[in-house]
């Protein structure tokens, strides 16, 4: 019985650290967040920065906090690769992401305005998109509709080729929900953004 | 409702027939005719000099819905005379509250010959939603023709008016719109009995606003006028109609017109056969000023197209493309597209299938991002899903594909159930050579993606004009190749077979390509490059880098363009094994190689070795493994902290050129490239 008792506890703990491994310390969560914020205070400048605290990110907090297990998990880790392997910093360097990111900061200002009114909000995809079409003028309907067209294709594009650049196509998903975080936490006071499958107010 | 107050002013006017005295006046507490209840009814009638003033007057009278019950009302007739059978009365008046139209002072005027049964009652003051209407009716024993006429209502009132008269299912389409403006209308309908034979409706909007919940129907100041007639034959409505509308804004995603710029103007006529459920408009004409003219029929059967015909005679495409196709395209790699040049449509729709054709007269499109741009094409494109065939026949005279110049071509094709086969090979010159396409067939069915593929020949093109085009260092030799498969599926360009580059007295074989978002925010390309037998000296004289002698070969593998800029590849050049050329390295080729390395320049001429012009070599190499903006650099050989990059040999002076960084900056690498092969090179002292 208490043989039996030692195997199971072993197991759980085995498998616990397993999952700690694979889940929170491949995609570098706070190297990714770092670089989204660069991207982000370039695209869309220093004006109408919010003065929020920065929230802290559910992958930020797995990875800085790591619980008992995942303490574990790291030493154990850390004694086959090491530390800069383990948290890789993330490289938004290149030559393709520096064009679509100029692409992006030349469309900001004319995307910006309707930001502002309410007319264009930030989706929990990491994308934007009409949230008050009414908003804006029957002429200019068509306009905003190829901003948010053309702004979305660069997003995605950004963020495939970042995780392409960094040599892990696979981490594309995670770049989006990165962004997805921090474009909101980077919003002026007063836009729009998804939150839970709702519009909310900044 | 408004012909209900008729009859009543008409039933009121024939009850005076019964009575005659200089003042004669009845009383009646309770009177029900039918459904309809009256309370504390009095006639009055007064005999004057001037004929006979009757009153009539009732605390309320109750008629059958909508109408309901009318409060206070009171009818007098100053004027009454008969004559024989016929009557009449000149100057009436009519009073009566109702809960939904409110107080009303209605004047009318009724002449009557009853042995003829004609009567010709006119009415005015009916206020009905803040407007006064005028109604004019003439009954005889075989017809009945009716006119009304209002002031300006608002549209917002006449929706609140007619709101309780509406079905459910028909108050909750209502709910989905926003309507206001204000509206007048004008009425002419004759029929007999119960049988409506011809109505001519002639309305005017004005400041007509629209809107449904998700705003992608919004008019904005409109400002239109309708005029229809409607004609009963048998069971079939035959309608002509004419609307237009010179003021305004309209929107009905994604199209969208200012009305003051490109006024509007349709005209139509058709049938409706109202048991079959049929609708058609036989011939009709749409004009949007300045942009186009269109003409087109309709059938409709149970809410579906039948057939559809549209034609539109040759028109400039620019103000087509800007208001009808653009906001289609938004999105697309063609959304941004300057255009000029006339175009002509024709498309015909029947229940198994349509049918496109489009004549191009001198067309240009240029690509905003300028990604591609075609001059002067002419010809006629089609497309169909039905299993027909249909000529494609389009020429252009020149035309550029990312600063490839393209020359005079032409595409002979037929299209066949959403597929495009060619009919002869295309040939695509393209700078000094020819791209020759064979066996071109695409598919584009809806709901799946477009596909195509062909056979294709690449005949040399001058390296010397492509680098230039391309902005690259300018590169001598030529460019060739046979392609035996090119696919497009999934937005990827997959290339089988090989090009090939001949230049620098080798070859450059270029193979498994793979073009991945061609036309997008990023286009990836993929490939591996083979270089065969390059002639150093031919090489380094080209790039201007310092003479070196020998031979060289290597590998790029898993090549990534992204954007058209390379930011990864595991490469290597190296002296091939074997090579019995003669092996020498200039001063000037050292100090260009120091320069790459990040070291100062000119170091051999402030050495001994500076009276030396080359030196010899066993082998020379380097290797570059390119990711995230890193190169990870070897040599030909390891030497206890770095590695050798040349590592001399053969006949004395020899030299050595060691590396000791691994890990090399790609941005700074490239820069310095570019320096060293633009410089004039270590200055010999």
């Amino acid at each position: 019985m208490k043989f039996l008792k030692y195997l199971t506890s072993s197991l759980v703990t085995g498998l616990m650290l397993v999952s700690c491994v694979t889940i929170n310390i491949y995609f570098p969560a706070a190297a990714a967040e770092k670089a989204a914020d660069r991207i982000i205070e370039d695209v869309w400048g220093p004006e109408g920065q919010p003065q929020a605290v920065p929230d802290s990110s559910d992958a930020e907090q797995q990875s800085t906090r790591p619980d008992k297990q995942s303490n574990i998990a790291l030493s154990v880790l850390n004694w086959f690769i090491s530390p800069a392997a383990a948290e890789p910093d993330l490289n938004i360097n290149s030559a393709a992401i520096s064009a679509i990111q100029q692409k992006m900061k030349d469309r900001h200002s004319n995307l910006k305005p309707y930001f502002d009114k309410g007319a264009v909000g930030l989706t929990s995809e990491g994308l934007v998109a009409i949230h008050n079409v009414k908003a804006v003028s029957l002429k200019d309907r068509n306009k905003v509709k190829g901003l948010i067209a053309d702004e979305n294709e660069d997003r995605l594009a950004l963020y495939a080729e970042i995780a392409r650049a960094n040599g892990h196509p696979e981490w594309q998903g995670d770049i989006q929900a990165t962004f997805a975080r921090r474009w909101v936490n980077k919003a002026s006071k007063g836009w729009w953004y998804q939150s839970g499958g709702n519009w909310q107010q900044k | 409702m408004l012909a209900r107050i008729m009859a009543m002013i008409y039933c009121c006017v024939l009850s005076t027939t019964i009575l005659a005295s200089e003042q004669f006046q009845i009383t009646i507490a309770h009177w029900q005719i039918d459904q309809t209840q009256l309370e504390n009814v009095q006639f009055d009638w007064l005999f004057t000099s001037q004929g006979i003033e009757l009153t009539a007057a009732a605390d309320t009278i109750v008629l059958p819905a909508p109408m309901g019950q009318l409060k206070a009302v009171k009818l007098q007739c100053h004027d009454v005379a008969f004559i024989t059978t016929q009557f009449h009365c000149r100057q009436g008046e009519l009073h009566f509250k109702q809960h939904d139209i409110g107080q009303q002072h209605i004047l009318f005027k009724v002449v009557g010959d009853i042995d003829n049964k004609r009567y010709q009652i006119t009415t005015s003051g009916l206020s009905l939603a803040s407007s006064r209407i005028k109604l004019d009716l003439a009954l005889t024993q075989q017809q009945w023709r009716l006119k009304a006429k209002s002031d300006k209502a608002s549209i917002k009132q006449i929706r609140r008016f007619i709101s309780p008269y509406l079905t459910q299912a028909q108050t909750q389409a209502m709910a989905d719109w926003q309507l206001s403006g204000d509206t007048a209308f004008s009425i002419d309908a004759k029929g007999s009995a119960e049988h409506v034979k011809i109505v001519t409706l002639d309305m005017q909007a004005e400041q007509l606003e629209v809107s449904d919940q998700a705003g992608q129907y919004v008019t904005e100041g409109v400002h239109a006028a309708l005029f229809l007639i409607l004609k009963q034959q048998k069971s079939a409505w035959h309608w002509e109609l004419n609307l237009s509308s010179e003021q305004g804004q309209a929107y009905a995603e994604p199209i969208f017109m200012d009305l003051a710029e490109t006024s509007l103007n349709l005209q139509g006529q058709g049938v409706w056969h109202q048991q079959s459920n049929q609708f058609e408009v036989t011939e009709a004409t749409f004009k949007q000023q300045g942009v186009l003219q269109t003409k087109f029929n309709l059938l409709m059967s149970n809410n579906e197209i039948a057939r559809l015909n549209v034609d539109i005679q040759s028109t400039a495409i620019a103000p087509l493309y800007q208001h009808w196709l653009q906001p289609f395209t938004v999105g697309t790699a063609v959304d941004n597209l300057t255009v000029a040049g006339a175009v002509s449509l024709r498309y015909q729709q029947q229940i198994q299938g349509y049918q496109l054709q489009l004549g191009l007269d001198e067309v240009s499109v240029a690509d905003a991002r300028e990604r591609f741009q075609f001059e002067t094409i002419n010809g006629a494109l089609a497309w169909t899903n039905q299993n027909v065939a249909l000529p494609i026949d389009l020429q252009w005279q020149s035309g550029t594909l990312y600063a490839i110049p393209i020359g005079r071509s032409q595409l002979t094709a037929q299209t066949q159930a959403n597929g495009l086969m060619l009919q002869a090979p295309w040939e695509i010159p393209i700078l000094d050579g020819e791209l020759k396409i064979k066996d071109f067939a695409l598919q584009s069915q809806a709901g799946k993606p477009t596909n195509w593929v062909f056979e294709g020949l690449l005949t040399p093109i001058s390296m010397t004009a492509l680098s230039q085009k391309l902005g690259w260092p300018t590169l001598h030799g030529k460019l060739s190749g046979v392609i035996p498969k090119v696919t497009y599926n999934e937005q990827q360009i997959e290339v089988e077979g090989a090009l090939m580059v001949k230049v620098f007295e080798g070859t450059t074989i270029i193979h498994d390509l793979r073009l991945y978002d061609p036309l997008g925010a990023i286009p990836q390309l993929y490939g591996n490059i083979d270089l065969i037998g390059f002639d150093l000296e031919t090489m380094t004289d080209t790039f201007d880098f310092g003479r070196i002698t020998g031979k060289l070969e290597g590998k790029i593998q898993n090549l990534r363009l992204a954007n058209w800029q390379p930011v990864a590849f595991d490469a290597y050049i190296r002296t091939p094994k074997n090579d019995k050329t003669r092996h020498r390295i200039s001063q000037q080729a050292i100090n260009s190689l120091s320069e790459l390395g990040g070291g100062a320049s000119g170091l051999l001429s402030r050495s001994a070795l500076r009276f030396f012009d080359d030196f010899s070599y066993q082998r020379l190499g380097l290797s570059c493994r390119l990711i995230n903006e890193v190169c990870q650099m070897t040599g030909v050989e390891e030497t206890e902290q770095g590695y050798y990059i040349v590592k001399g040999g053969g006949f004395p002076p020899r030299i050595n050129v060691k590396g000791y960084t691994r890990r090399v900056d790609w941005p700074v690498l490239v820069d310095r490239l570019k320096a060293v092969s633009q410089s004039d090179g270590p200055v010999v002292n």
